[in-house]
């Protein structure tokens, strides 16, 4: 059982796709060189997938021939069948005993589910992967409130409409209000779904706060927004999350293998690296959400001196100040 | 002149480049001078191909002609990891996909055949279309029918002697309305992190795509150790020893990465939401110990031994030993006595409830105690306290104290704190 194999690959899901057509044009062909190819892929299955004109000997691989009429037809009696590999249901299996499955499928559906794959073991069993640095406070998601809020939520967001919610903000302030999900976004480190949403009702805060973020165990209540009034943005309106981001730039040093431990760390986020060749220094510019600078922040801290905070000045001075301050706790303000 | 192919043999080569590209994204040409100049601008070729809409060559900023090639992805804002394109890209020869097309076309009415009829039926049917004519040899097509056994694509049955195989029972047609949600399930399941790919392959083969989900916090470029993950999995489940080669932080002479070769008992992925990072927990056999080494820095692993006596006990030790660890690091053979730490921070209580707040969600093996107003204890029983430092400056302008651990390291603290202020300007205010 290989997970890098040639059966999954994209040269052989042209050829399934091709054949299973039974008879197509060259253009046709081309169109699913394209669909599942690279740019490459053209020049690389071309002279092996057509039918090449009066060769005396086989260079193609033969599976098209080509007719009268100037179309091909595939020689391959029957549609080839789309396997499940062991691959594939191990991993389905592993993923039945994942807590976050139950968001999706319910416990008849798992039941079933479990009996078509009782043949094969997991691919991994559940304490395989131990991530031992995520924050503890993730979402419950066993809680069938949580499931029922979740599944609203997604329903809401593939049929594009809205919800209407009462919900717990950061501050414990219980507010109501109807948004549109826009975006639905789950963070490896803090274990919880977020809803991106436009709020679309009549309440003032819609007004003033169009644009807000859902998180998902915060909700009290959800349902399907009912009130004719609720009207949706037309077609013509950006309906995407507006993100604000800045740049924020940095010097790393080469000192406790920064460079590498900087680099990976802060791979999640786009940056822009410049490499001082003579004494191996990076100045970094990495692109960072508004919303997300104090956890940037604190986590430019958490390398100490081996990385400094070059700009924006007032992003160098919240670091700076922390940095005072802690001198001070350590050492008084003086020595 | 060699021409380029778009297709690989093998992953270990081209995982290297491309994770040089996204995690460094400053390296010139010759920066790999490790591989010929020729490999270098394949595997760049091979990059962009794969990573189209991801990946930029910019001109170096020492104002040579040398180009860096840099792939600037948030994570939050795709929908589909662009890495998983190099599992679609394994090469193959004629013969294989010849058969593979051949044999599925001869199974598809749902007969058991063996190895002899199956061979006779393609040579019947294909032989002169696909092999131009060619005769087939029966135990090329018996490999391909055993390999496709092992992948699942073949169910094999013996009876009198002989192995007839047919096609398996289980096809993507139909599995996601069958099974209501499941479509939405494996959507969220193949952008995370535990073999993603698998479910690409899935919602690939039923020409879907996720459409639903982003990831934060996410390091898409983990699916490049999948392959290296998919063996130890195999390991742990069998109960096996493997063998591999480790290429760590430390150079030979030379100056080239130094290479190690371990044979270890694995346990289990220690996987960082935070810095990127996978670990294999493994037992050295020789140093009598628990160890770790990082995922992206292994390769070529083996299965070797069953070590299946002694391995349910290994393992609770393994699973025991980590209550005494705060992050990866088992500290050295002679220091394996925990050495308490307490560490005071400060935080507002009537304003600041989110600092304790994030305390408690952070401690991992810590316990915390409210010792004074505005004052939170927290108190690590761990193997090596250096592990803890980096976690702690990210609460700089509230340690109030560091007490205890290894020896050296609240020291370190302070002078990591001494260095910060002279680097942010002291006392400018």
């Amino acid at each position: 059982m290989k997970l890098f194999n040639e059966i999954y690959g994209s040269y052989y899901r042209i050829v399934g796709e091709a054949i299973g057509k039974k008879r197509l044009t060259d253009k046709e062909v081309y169109r699913l060189i394209e669909k599942y190819g690279t740019d490459e892929t053209r020049v690389g299955i071309s002279p092996k997938l057509f039918p090449v004109k009066n060769s005396r000997k086989q260079t193609g691989w033969g599976f098209l021939k080509r007719c009268e009429d100037g179309s091909l037809e595939s020689v391959i009696d029957n549609v080839p069948k789309k396997l499940l590999t062991t691959l594939e249901r191990r991993w389905l299996k592993a993923k039945l005993s994942d807590r976050r499955i139950r968001l999706f499928l319910s416990d008849e559906t798992l039941e079933r589910l479990g009996k078509e794959l009782e043949d094969v073991s997991p691919l991994y069993s559940p304490d395989f992967f131990r991530c031992y640095d995520r924050f503890s406070d993730g979402d419950d998601m066993n809680d069938p409130e949580y499931t029922e809020h979740f599944r609203i939520f997604l329903k809401a967001y593939k049929e594009k409409k809205a919800v209407f919610i009462r919900y717990l903000s950061g501050h414990g302030n219980l507010i109501s209000m109807v948004v549109l999900p826009l975006k639905i976004e789950y963070s490896y480190k803090n274990d919880k779904f977020r809803m991106y949403c436009r709020q679309i009702g009549n309440q003032k805060n819609a007004k003033a706060f169009p644009y807000v973020t859902i998180n998902i165990g915060r909700i009290v209540s959800a349902e399907p927004a009912r009130n004719s009034d609720m009207v949706i943005p037309s077609g013509n309106e950006d309906l995407s999350f507006p993100d604000k981001t800045e740049t924020i730039q940095v010097r790393v040093t080469e000192e406790r293998n920064s460079v590498e431990r900087f680099m990976l760390e802060f791979a999640s986020y786009p940056k822009k690296t410049v490499r001082d060749t003579i004494t191996g220094e990076c100045t970094v510019s990495i692109e960072c959400r508004c919303a997300d600078e104090t956890e940037l922040l604190i986590r430019l801290l958490g390398f100490g001196p081996t990385i400094e905070i070059l700009s924006p000045p007032e992003f160098r001075e919240k670091a700076a100040q922390r940095v005072r301050r802690q001198y001070e706790l350590f050492f008084g303000g003086k020595e | 002149m060699a021409v380029f192919k778009e297709l690989i043999g093998s992953l270990e080569k081209t995982r290297t480049y491309f994770r040089d590209f996204f995690v460094y994204g400053f390296k010139t040409d010759e920066d790999f001078s490790q591989k010929s100049k020729r490999t270098y601008e394949d595997e760049k070729r091979r990059a962009e191909l794969l990573l189209k809409d991801h990946i930029t060559s910019v001109k170096a900023p020492d104002s040579s002609f040398k180009k860096i090639v840099c792939v600037p992805v948030d994570s939050g804002d795709i929908l589909e990891n662009p890495f998983y394109g190099i599992y679609y890209a394994k090469s193959f020869t004629d013969n294989d996909i010849k058969l593979h097309f051949a044999i599925l076309d001869i199974l598809s009415g749902g007969e058991s055949l063996d190895t002899k009829e199956i061979t006779e039926r393609i040579s019947l049917k294909y032989s002169a279309s696909l092999w131009g004519c060619n005769f087939i040899e029966e135990s090329t097509v018996r490999i391909k029918l055993n390999e496709y056994v092992g992948e699942g694509l073949l169910i094999s049955e013996k009876r009198n002697k002989k192995v007839y195989y047919k096609l398996t029972p289980h096809t993507v047609d139909g599995l996601f309305e069958r099974f209501e949600g499941l479509d939405d399930a494996v959507k969220f399941f193949s952008e995370t992190q535990e073999f993603g790919v698998v479910g690409n392959f899935l919602l690939k083969d039923a020409s879907l795509k996720n459409d639903l989900f982003y990831m934060k916090h996410s390091y898409i470029i983990h699916t490049l150790e999948d392959e290296v993950l998919a063996y130890i999995a195999e390991a742990v489940e069998k109960k096996s020893a493997v063998t591999f080669e480790s290429t760590g932080n430390r150079k030979t002479s030379c100056g080239e990465p130094k290479t190690m070769k371990h044979t270890a008992i694995p346990f289990m992925i220690l996987v960082s939401a935070q810095t990127g990072r996978r670990y294999l927990l493994w037992y050295d056999e020789k140093l009598k110990r628990f160890t770790t080494s990082r995922l992206d820095q292994m390769k070529k692993v083996k299965l070797e031994k069953d070590v299946a006596d002694s391995y349910d006990e290994l393992a609770a030790a393994a699973r025991k030993s980590l209550e005494k660890v705060f992050g990866v690091n088992f500290g050295l053979q002679e220091t394996t006595t925990a050495r308490p730490v307490r560490i005071k921070i400060f935080a507002d209580e009537k304003t600041e409830s989110y600092i304790i707040e994030r305390i408690m969600r952070e401690k991992r093996c810590g316990t915390v105690e409210r010792t004074a107003e505005n004052e939170y204890t927290l108190t690590f029983d761990i193997l090596n306290s250096y592990e803890l430092l980096g976690w702690l400056k990210t609460f700089t302008g509230r340690i109030i104290s560091f007490e205890g651990g290894n020896q050296g390291a609240a020291d370190k603290l302070c002078d990591d704190i001494r260095r910060m202020y002279e680097m942010y300007g002291g006392n400018a205010e």
